[in-house]
C-alpha cells in the first residue's frame, strides 16, 4: 500500500495543498502535524523575528528544526522525539564543536512506513 | 497562492471582528460604570457623607439593571468620619465611628483612562469587625471612638475594645487589635471583613487574592469566586488589590484566622459588577477569665517590591510578574538601576534596549557572516546532496565532506537560533514588569506618552514598530527559509507584521517603544553589515 505523501515541490502549489492530501489520506497524524508546522511557520517563527529584530538567521543543521522536530514525531515516540528535539536545539549554538551539516530525523525500526 | 492570501485575509478579519465586537462593547460597559462611578464621587466631595455614596449606587446600579448593591454595608450608612490615618504623604484612610477603614485614597496616583485626574481610590467597602453571634455582634456595633484610635464597646457584660496603631517606620503599615471579654456563649465566629469589587479598572487590572497558607503561596482571582471557599490552615499574610494598589492582612499573636471568601451577588449579576466579601474569621474559643485578643498587621498602600520587602520578605510573591517572573524582577532591576541614570524610565527602556542589543551585536555579527557564506555555498551544498541522495547510511560521508567544503570555503559555521530565541524571555519578562511593576504606573515619557505601563493612546508606537519591521523586511536579503508545501515567508511575514502591529496596540508603549527601538537597531546593524559587505566584494573585484 503506498500511502507516502509527496510534498509539492513546485512552488506554485501552497500549504493547503499538503493538508489536503494528508486529510484525504487520512493520515490524522501526519495532519496535526502539519497543522502545528504550519502554525509555527505562520505565526511563531514570524513573531520571534519580530520581537528579535534579528530577520536574518542562519541554520546550523540542514534541515532546519522545525522539519526535523515533525519528522522526528512522525518516526519515533513522542518521549524520545521531544528528547531529539530538545538535544538539537541546544547543539545549535557557535560553542558546540561543529561535525555535521545534514542532520535528518533518525528512523525508528518498525515504525518506518 | 490566491488561497494563501484569502486565508490571510480571513485571518485579519478574524482580529478586527473580535477587536469590534468581543473586545469593544466590554469596554464600553466598563466605560460606562466608570461615568456612574465618578458621578457618584463628585457628589460624595460635596456632601462628605458616606450614606449618600451608598444611595447613589444603589440607584446608578438600579437603573442601570445590574441588581443589588444593599447587602453587607446597610450599617455603614450611618456611620460618621472620626479620624484620617495617614498612609503616607499623599495617601490617607477613613476611620469610622465603630472601627471601620473606608476609602483608602491615594493622591499620589490617578485613575487611568480618563482624561481628568482622580485619585486612586480602594476599599471603598470598608474593612470591619463582625460576628455570627449576636451579643457579640451588638457589642461590635456599640463600638465607640474614645481618641487616640482607641474603640471600646459594652454589651450585656461583654466588653470590647479595638485598637490601632502605627506598627512600624514603614509607612501605611498599621497594627490592629481586637480584644474581647464577658462572653457567656461561645458560638459562632467573629470576623474582619471587607467587601471587594471586581470591575473595576480596564480588563487588564484584574483583581487577584493573593494568599500564602501553611508556607504556600496561592492565588485566587477574582472572577473565577461563585461560591464560599473557606481557607483553612497557618495564614501568613493575605493581599486583596489589583496590579498596583492592595490591602494586605498579616495576622499575628495567638489565633490565627481561616481565610473565607463569599461571593454576594451571586452569579446572576453581569460581569464586571460582582462583588464577595473577603474574611478573616476567628472561632470563638472559651479562655475562661482571660481575653481574646486578635492581632494582625494591615498595610493598605501600593505593591512596591522594596517596601512589601522590608514589610516581610515573602510579600514579592504578592506582585505578579506574569511568566518568567525572575526575568521580569531581573529586567525591573536594570531599569530602577538605568533610571538613577536617566530620571525617566522612558530613556531608561531605550538604554536598556541599546544594552541588550550591545550585548547580542557579536554573536548577530557571526551569524549574519555565517548566512552569507553559506547562501554563497549553497549550490556546492545542493550538489553534494544530490551526490549522495537521501542514504541514511552514507550521511556520515556526506557530512565529512561537508566539513571539507567548510574548510576549503573558509566558513566558520556560526550559524545558531540563539539570538532569536534568547529574545523572548526579554520580551516576556519586560511585559512582565511593564505591565505590572508600581514603578512605571503612570511614568511619563516624551510629548504624548504619559503612561509607560499603559498603552499608547493614538497608537503611534505600533504603527512605528510595524514600520519599522516592514523597513527591516527591505534591508535584508531573501530569506532561504522556503520550504517545499509551506508558504512563502516573506509574504507571511509581510502579512503578520501588520497583524503584530494589531496586537501590540494593547500593550504597554513602553514595551512597544523597546520593540521599536530594537528593530530599528537591528536593522542599522542589518544596514552596516551589507555595507562592509558589498565594501568587501568591491574590493575583492578591483583586485
Amino acid at each position: 500500500m503506498d500511502t507516502t505523501i509527496t510534498p509539492a515541490q513546485n512552488s506554485k502549489s501552497s500549504y493547503s495543498t499538503v493538508l489536503e492530501s494528508s486529510f484525504r489520506a487520512g493520515k490524522f497524524k501526519q495532519l496535526v502535524l502539519d497543522g502545528l508546522h504550519l502554525f509555527y511557520k505562520v505565526f511563531v517563527l514570524p513573531f520571534l523575528i519580530a520581537i528579535s529584530g534579528n530577520q536574518t538567521h542562519s541554520c546550523r543543521f540542514h534541515p532546519t528544526c522545525s522539519v526535523y522536530a515533525k519528522d522526528c514525531m512522525k518516526n519515533t515516540n513522542f518521549i524520545f522525539a521531544v528528547f531529539l528535539i530538545t538535544w538539537r536545539l541546544l547543539r545549535c549554538n557557535p560553542l558546540f564543536p561543529s561535525t555535521k551539516y545534514f542532520d535528518d530525523a533518525p528512523q525508528m525500526r518498525g515504525s518506518h512506513r | 497562492m490566491k488561497r494563501n492570501w484569502s486565508i490571510i485575509i480571513a485571518l485579519i478579519a478574524l482580529l478586527i471582528a473580535y477587536d469590534l465586537f468581543i473586545l469593544r462593547p466590554y469596554n464600553q460597559k466598563l466605560a460606562a460604570q466608570k461615568q456612574t462611578e465618578k458621578a457618584v464621587e463628585q457628589k460624595s466631595d460635596t456632601t462628605n457623607n458616606l450614606s449618600a455614596i451608598q444611595n447613589e449606587t444603589t440607584k446608578a446600579e438600579a437603573s442601570s439593571d445590574n441588581v443589588s448593591m444593599n447587602v453587607v454595608t446597610n450599617e455603614i450608612n450611618e456611620l460618621k468620619e472620626v479620624e484620617t490615618l495617614s498612609l503616607g504623604s499623599k495617601r490617607q484612610v477613613r476611620l469610622m465611628s465603630n472601627g471601620t477603614l473606608v476609602n483608602a485614597t491615594f493622591n499620589d496616583y490617578f485613575q487611568r483612562g480618563t482624561a481628568e485626574k482622580i485619585p486612586v481610590e480602594i476599599l471603598k467597602d470598608g474593612l470591619s469587625w463582625s460576628s455570627t453571634n449576636p451579643a457579640v455582634q451588638k457589642c461590635l456595633s456599640s463600638l465607640n471612638y474614645k481618641g487616640n484610635l482607641t474603640f471600646s464597646g459594652r454589651f450585656e457584660g461583654i466588653t470590647c475594645s479595638l485598637q490601632y496603631q502605627q506598627a512600624s517606620e514603614q509607612e501605611g503599615v498599621y497594627s490592629s487589635s481586637l480584644s474581647l471579654s464577658g462572653i457567656k456563649s461561645f458560638e459562632g465566629t467573629v470576623f474582619w471583613q471587607q467587601v471587594a469589587r471586581l470591575g473595576e479598572g480596564n480588563r487588564f487590572d484584574f483583581k487577584i487574592l493573593d494568599f500564602k497558607l501553611d508556607g504556600e503561596t496561592d492565588d485566587l482571582q477574582g472572577d473565577k469566586v461563585f461560591e464560599t471557599k473557606v481557607f483553612k490552615g497557618k495564614l501568613d499574610w493575605s493581599s486583596w488589590g489589583d496590579k498596583y494598589f492592595t490591602t494586605i492582612v498579616l495576622p499575628k499573636g495567638k489565633f490565627n484566622p481561616d481565610l473565607a471568601v463569599t461571593p454576594i451577588d451571586g452569579e446572576a449579576v453581569a460581569e464586571g459588577q460582582r462583588r464577595f466579601r473577603i474574611a478573616y474569621q476567628y472561632p470563638l474559643v472559651d479562655l475562661g477569665e482571660q481575653t481574646m485578643v486578635f492581632e494582625s498587621d494591615l498595610y493598605i498602600g501600593t505593591k512596591d517590591i522594596s517596601v512589601l520587602k522590608s514589610i516581610r520578605k515573602d510579600l514579592v510573591d504578592a506582585v505578579e510578574m506574569g511568566w518568567f517572573s525572575a526575568v521580569g524582577r531581573f529586567m525591573l532591576w536594570c531599569l530602577e538601576e538605568l533610571n538613577l541614570l536617566f530620571k525617566n524610565f522612558g530613556w531608561s527602556i531605550i538604554a536598556l534596549t541599546v544594552l541588550v542589543r550591545l550585548v547580542f551585536w557579536p554573536l548577530n555579527r557571526k551569524v549574519f557572516e555565517s548566512g552569507q557564506k553559506m547562501k554563497d555555498i549553497q549550490p556546492k551544498i545542493e550538489a553534494l546532496r544530490k551526490k549522495y541522495g537521501k542514504d541514511r547510511a552514507q550521511m556520515e560521508q556526506l557530512n565529512r565532506e561537508m566539513m571539507g567544503l567548510y574548510k576549503t570555503e573558509k566558513v566558520n559555521p556560526m550559524g545558531s537560533c540563539m539570538p532569536l530565541l534568547l529574545q523572548m524571555p526579554i520580551f516576556i519578562g519586560l511585559y512582565g514588569s511593564l505591565s505590572n511593576a508600581i514603578d512605571l504606573y503612570q511614568a511619563p515619557f516624551v510629548w504624548w506618552i504619559e503612561d509607560l505601563s499603559y498603552k499608547d493612546p493614538f497608537y503611534v508606537l505600533p504603527i512605528l514598530w510595524t514600520a519599522s519591521l516592514l523597513l527591516m523586511m527591505k534591508f535584508t536579503p531573501q530569506p532561504t527559509m522556503n520550504q517545499p508545501g509551506m508558504p512563502d515567508m516573506k509574504k507571511v511575514m509581510f502579512v503578520m507584521y501588520f497583524v503584530f502591529g494589531f496586537m501590540a496596540k494593547d500593550w504597554p508603549s513602553g514595551l512597544c517603544l523597546y520593540l521599536v527601538v530594537s528593530s530599528f537597531l537591528g536593522t542599522f546593524q542589518q544596514f552596516l553589515f551589507r555595507r562592509s559587505q558589498t565594501n568587501l566584494q568591491t574590493v575583492q573585484e578591483g583586485a
